[in-house]
């Protein structure tokens, strides 16, 4: 049976010749046309606000794909909003770390100052605003952007200041908001060289060493890089520390299988409590190309892209702009791009990322087979998080096993932890995998207001909550976590004090799971909501007597038997947080009427 | 084929090809799993985490759609941890769903309803609200969706786009907010449309020719072959006799596709599907008639038209020879039919070359390349094995060289309806119907017991469902009560009593049972022509 005949209205009509062109080079800039779809759809719903039904049709022929799915990817993700948006869009986030900062406030600031509820435009067409989901700053907390771009904490000031230079016509220009975080280890590794603000250029990158690595690695053979990999217990600081050169060591080699290898840096960071990604790319980005190159000679690559969540306009430039710079003078063996994401959280899972790369909506597969056998387009697929790939830089330079010293054994070197909540400094520090949470407390200045910590969450909101006991002399590293029932997850630390209730915190965390989860698995899907409804009744004070053991029990009755760890995560969550501060559960019982 | 390996399912050593889905092999064991969105004609997503198992050594429950056998796996379908895995899984698919059974189509054969029966049995904890969404929303032709149903096991969507490759639908928006919908502007409205309601576990799509009309478990279903084209999907016949006025008096309520790897897969198309309308139309023939004096029908019994037709031939081939006669045949006869009807041919001595069964114009139609073929008749093959001409159209035979015609459910052109002697023969009056001498009323496919060949050459049963509406019968029985009118022989009371005389006389039938095997059997002479996808 033939597909049934598109009727797409002419180019002319939609789209102007310089548009259409733009959207005719998306369909070549990849190996295949449809992974071009989603920046092609970005592209579209910046020109227009929208994209509308005839824009979907005409895509859709472009692209050589169904409306069908044309449609479901423009349903699916956040950057395509269901009503058509302001000329400026402004985002406050809501998240856990936000709103401990008053994101609250700052939302009802914001939407007095627009007039209009969430969503729609304002009457002027100029501004439409949505409380987003965390967008990787939690040290600027609460945190707020126009258009993608990030500017800073959202003060009152701050807001109708961004906003007056909107109506004054000047575009929203993101400043550099990450805060230098001085090398508070003599082992830093990453950020050692983050005091001087030039380090993004290449010129300076080079003057603290940039690229000798790679020019070493240049010279080794690929299965000498993966020894040295090996040998550093490097583990992937994405989340689920996984060890490095066991992942690249699953690629088949190319005499066994005649396919294009693909390496991807997973720069998606959207955990809430993480936001070191967004910083290490905007001070150090030829750390991660020349990161890139090393991976790629180890894997085989032939295809090097960045892909990165959405909400990171600034550290997209300044990824361009190093990629050019690097290629000009001749360093790059493989070519990198950099490819946009559409504000999906899930996109951030490995498998759920390559669905979004080929142009669809983020459902993540569901192995086997992994993406090292079988991932984008089919093609053997390695993906990396951005701070791992940086880190391969130190590990050549330094050799694996010094690399290894630096940490504790099976987790080796230095990790960037995000550090945020009730501190004084909030911010990306960087110490060696086994330092003890003191220490890093410490660093950040602190309880905030000298207050007693009430709880930690240590890997971002997706890993079980720990007590004050628990975190006692806890030594900050994989194993240690995992002893504790929880995970070093992609090093999120966020302090919370005394004055929070953890049905508020929770609550938080399960909307959010809510709002993000892709609905692909029935008990996630479906587990999410639940849970976030029976939080907001209690949150509302009409909890009924029964409320935390069902959370308990519909937590358990997820957890393992999902796709993936967004799923488990719905579960987890709230079991640690339920048995662990079962007191503010009861506390937010109804009262007994009479 | 992979090589057989042994584990153990349920406690009990079963042997399986390697890489063979668990959930299948439990299938074939007759182990059932529940599941939503597998299907084995349309692939195991794994999203409705419904097939849970367990699996030794493995840390966590594991899906049976997505685990695969292998010599030593140790499964469980029924431990205490799988059986609360399913029931959990089962409580957040429901957590949302309106539960309006009183109200839905599906009642009854609803695998949410079954299933919590099964597995489920708990007691619900939900307080919160539902979520609301589209209900009742018409989505083409043929189907209606209810969106708040829907258990989003995307078996429609898998559908749309890998079997009609048409895809009108899609699962849109996120979480729990995302719908199965029709793409704006759209409709399902391709030559398979009626699939998705069967592949629905739930209410959310159901059969507008079909909703509300009678509750299901006051069907009864034989197994039987659709006869609408050349294909002959193997279907099931669903029938309402016990409550005729919940179908306007039809008996015949609906078709299913029935399963069938060698014809049809999992599928029919919906100009089959709808087609069985026909059984009760108003345009069946419940009686038998002949021309009066004053060029009015007079009705006639069965045994009088036999013996009437009987007298004119016997007078008319003594008169002006056998070679005047045609007869007009179709591809719609049984095997059965066809053998009687080669037999009182044969008794009147009329030549082979008078008889035309290729298909006619009315009987030909639209194909493609998933099921449809071009010829609107269930039984050609079968002609053919039988020593039939089925290249011969009517049009090569001109009625100036005729005396007389017998023609069965074929659309006769003008100028053979002045012959002196017209025979017109079927379940449904067409054109040339009114204006014949004899009108005889033949069962319609449903009504019958019978073999037809497809045109793989495949030989497949069809069994009856109803009795032959009013006075009329099967063709065998007609052919057969003028051949005994006549002088011949023709002793058979009943289908499976030819089938036998078929089965010893004609070569292609040798050896064969009527009790066909579900899949039927391929006739001695024909080659497979391509199975279906």
């Amino acid at each position: 049976m033939s597909a049934t005949t598109t009727k797409t209205a002419a180019a002319g009509t939609l789209f102007t010749p310089e548009e259409q062109a733009k959207l005719v080079a998306w369909t070549k800039r990849y190996p295949q046309a449809p992974m071009g779809l989603i920046e092609a759809l970005r592209e579209v719903q910046i020109w227009k606000g929208e994209v509308s039904l005839a824009a979907e049709a005409h895509l859709a022929a472009l692209f050589g794909v169904t409306r069908a799915r044309v449609r479901e990817v423009v349903t699916f993700y956040p950057f395509f909003p269901h009503e058509k948006a302001g000329k400026h869009r402004v985002s406050l986030c809501r998240n856990l770390s936000c709103h401990l900062a008053g994101g609250e406030k700052a939302l009802h600031h914001l939407e007095k100052a627009l007039g209009v509820a969430e969503g729609p435009a304002t009457a002027d067409g100029m501004f439409s605003w949505e409380a987003s989901e965390c967008l990787g700053a939690c040290d600027l907390a609460p945190a707020f952007a126009i258009d993608d771009e990030l500017l800073g904490a959202a003060t009152p000031t701050a807001i109708d200041a961004a906003l007056s230079a909107c109506r004054a016509g000047k575009a929203p220009k993101a400043v550099s908001t990450a805060k230098a975080a001085a090398p508070v280890s003599d082992k830093a590794a990453l950020t050692k060289d983050f005091a001087d603000p030039k380090l993004h250029t290449l010129e300076v990158y080079r003057r603290f060493g940039g690229y000798n690595a790679w020019e070493k690695a240049r010279t080794m053979a690929p299965a000498d890089i993966t020894a040295e990999v090996k040998n550093s217990n490097l583990r992937g600081l994405g989340g689920a520390g996984f060890p490095v050169a066991m992942k690249w060591e699953t690629v088949p080699p190319k005499s066994a299988r005649q396919v294009p290898h693909i390496l991807v840096a997973n720069a998606d960071e959207s955990e809430p409590g993480c936001f070191k990604d967004r910083v290490l790319m905007e001070r150090n980005p030829h750390a991660l190309i020349e990161g890139l190159q090393i991976a790629a000679r180890a894997v085989d690559a032939d295809h090097v892209y960045i892909f990165i969540r959405g909400e990171y306009a600034l550290q997209k430039r300044l990824l361009e702009a190093a990629v050019a710079e690097a290629k000009t003078a001749g360093l790059l063996d493989k070519d990198v791009l950099v490819m946009q994401g559409a504000n999906a959280y899930i996109s951030g899972c490995d498998t759920a990322l390559l669905e979004t790369m080929e142009g669809k909506k983020a459902w993540p597969r569901q192995p086997p087979p992994f993406p090292t056998n079988a991932g984008l387009l089919n093609w053997p697929t390695v993906v990396n998080n951005v701070e791992t790939l940086m880190m391969l830089t130190r590990v050549i330079a330094q050799g694996g096993e010094a690399f290894a010293a630096a940490g504790v054994a099976k987790s080796g070197g230095t990790r960037c932890f995000s550090v945020s909540g009730h501190v004084e400094k909030p911010g990306v520090y960087e110490f060696p995998l086994g330092t003890p949470i003191e220490d890093l407390l410490a660093a950040a200045g602190g309880m905030k207001g000298g207050r007693p910590l009430k709880a930690v969450i240590p890997g971002g909101t997706s890993t079980p909550v720990l007590t004050p006991e628990e975190t006692r002399g806890l030594k900050m590293d994989f194993d240690s976590l995992r002893a504790k029932g929880s995970f070093l997850g992609a090093g999120g630390v966020i302090f919370l004090d005394d004055s929070v209730d953890m049905v508020d915190v929770l609550h938080i965390i399960e909307r959010f799971l809510w709002v993000e989860s892709c609905g692909q698995c029935t008990p996630c899907r479906e587990g999410s909501g639940w849970a976030t409804r029976v939080l907001a009744r209690m949150k509302a004070g009409k909890g009924d007597a029964g409320d935390a053991d069902n959370l308990v029990r519909l937590s358990e009755n997820i957890m393992g038997k999902v796709i993936c760890a967004l799923g488990d995560t719905v579960g987890m969550v709230a079991a640690a947080m339920i048995k662990k501060f079962r007191a503010d559960f009861d506390r937010r019982l109804e009262k007994p009427r009479g | 084929m992979a090589k057989l390996v042994k584990f153990k399912l349920d406690g009990k050593d079963v042997e399986a090809p390697e890489g063979q889905l668990v959930i299948d092999a439990a299938d074939k064991e007759g182990v059932e799993i529940p599941r939503y969105c597998y299907h084995p004609g349309l692939g195991n997503p794994g999203v409705c985490r419904l097939c849970v198992c367990e699996v030794a050594g493995a840390p966590k429950p594991q899906m049976s759609c997505r685990t695969t056998v292998k010599e030593g796996l140790v499964v469980s379908t029924n431990s205490p941890a799988a059986k609360r895995a399913q029931a959990a899984s089962l409580e957040f698919h429901l957590a949302n769903h309106p539960l309006d059974c009183p109200v839905c189509d599906r009642a009854g054969e609803c695998e949410l309803q079954d299933y919590y029966q099964g597995y489920g049995l708990y007691k619900s904890t939900v307080r919160e609200d539902k979520r609301h969404k589209e209900k009742r929303k018409s989505i083409g032709p043929t189907v209606v969706l209810d969106q708040e149903r829907c258990i989003q096991c995307t078996r429609c969507t898998r559908f749309l786009d890998n079997v009609t490759k048409t895809s009108e639908m899609g699962i849109f928006g996120r979480g729990d907010r995302s719908v199965v919908d029709v793409y704006p502007g759209m409709e399902v409205d391709n030559a398979y449309s009626g699939n998705i309601v069967d592949i629905c576990p739930v209410g959310a799509l159901t059969d507008k020719d079909f909703r509300f009309s009678v509750r299901v478990w006051y069907l009864d279903r034989a197994p039987s072959v659709c006869t609408g084209c050349a294909r002959g999907c193997a279907i099931e016949v669903h029938t309402n006799t016990e409550r005729p006025w919940h179908t306007e008096g039809r008996r015949v309520a609906r078709l299913k596709p029935r399963f069938n790897p060698e014809v049809n897969g999992w599928w029919m198309c919906d100009e089959g599907r709808y087609s069985y309308k026909s059984a009760d139309s108003d345009t069946r023939l419940k009686a038998s008639s002949r021309l009066g004096q004053d060029g009015a029908p007079v009705e006639t019994s069965p045994a009088d038209a036999a013996k009437g037709i009987a007298a004119e031939l016997t007078r008319l081939v003594a008169e002006r020879g056998a070679q005047g006669l045609a007869f007009v045949l179709s591809g719609t006869l049984s095997n059965e039919d066809l053998f009687a009807a080669k037999a009182l041919i044969a008794k009147l001595g009329v030549p082979a070359a008078n008889v035309a069964l290729a298909p006619g114009p009315e009987q030909l139609g639209e194909a493609d390349d998933l099921l449809r073929r071009a010829e609107k008749v269930p039984n050609l093959e079968g002609a053919r094995a039988l020593g039939f001409d089925t290249a011969r159209p009517l049009t090569e035979l001109s009625p100036d060289r005729f005396w007389g015609v017998w023609a069965v459910d074929r659309a006769v052109p003008a100028g053979w309806d002045k012959l002196p002697f017209t025979v017109w023969q079927g379940p449904n009056a067409v054109r040339f119907t009114g204006a014949a001498r004899w009108v005889l009323a033949a069962a319609h496919c449903f009504e019958e017991d019978a073999t037809a060949a497809n045109f793989q050459g495949r030989l497949q049963r069809l069994r009856q469902a109803v009795p032959p509406l009013g006075d009329s019968q099967p063709d065998w029985a007609w052919f057969g009560s003028v051949l005994r009118a006549l002088g011949g022989e023709f002793p058979h009371q009943d289908a499976a009593s030819i089938f036998a005389a078929l089965t010893a006389e004609e070569p292609a039938f040798r050896g064969l049972a009527f009790e066909l095997p579900d899949e039927g059997v391929l006739l001695a002479a024909s080659q497979p022509a391509g199975a279906a996808a």
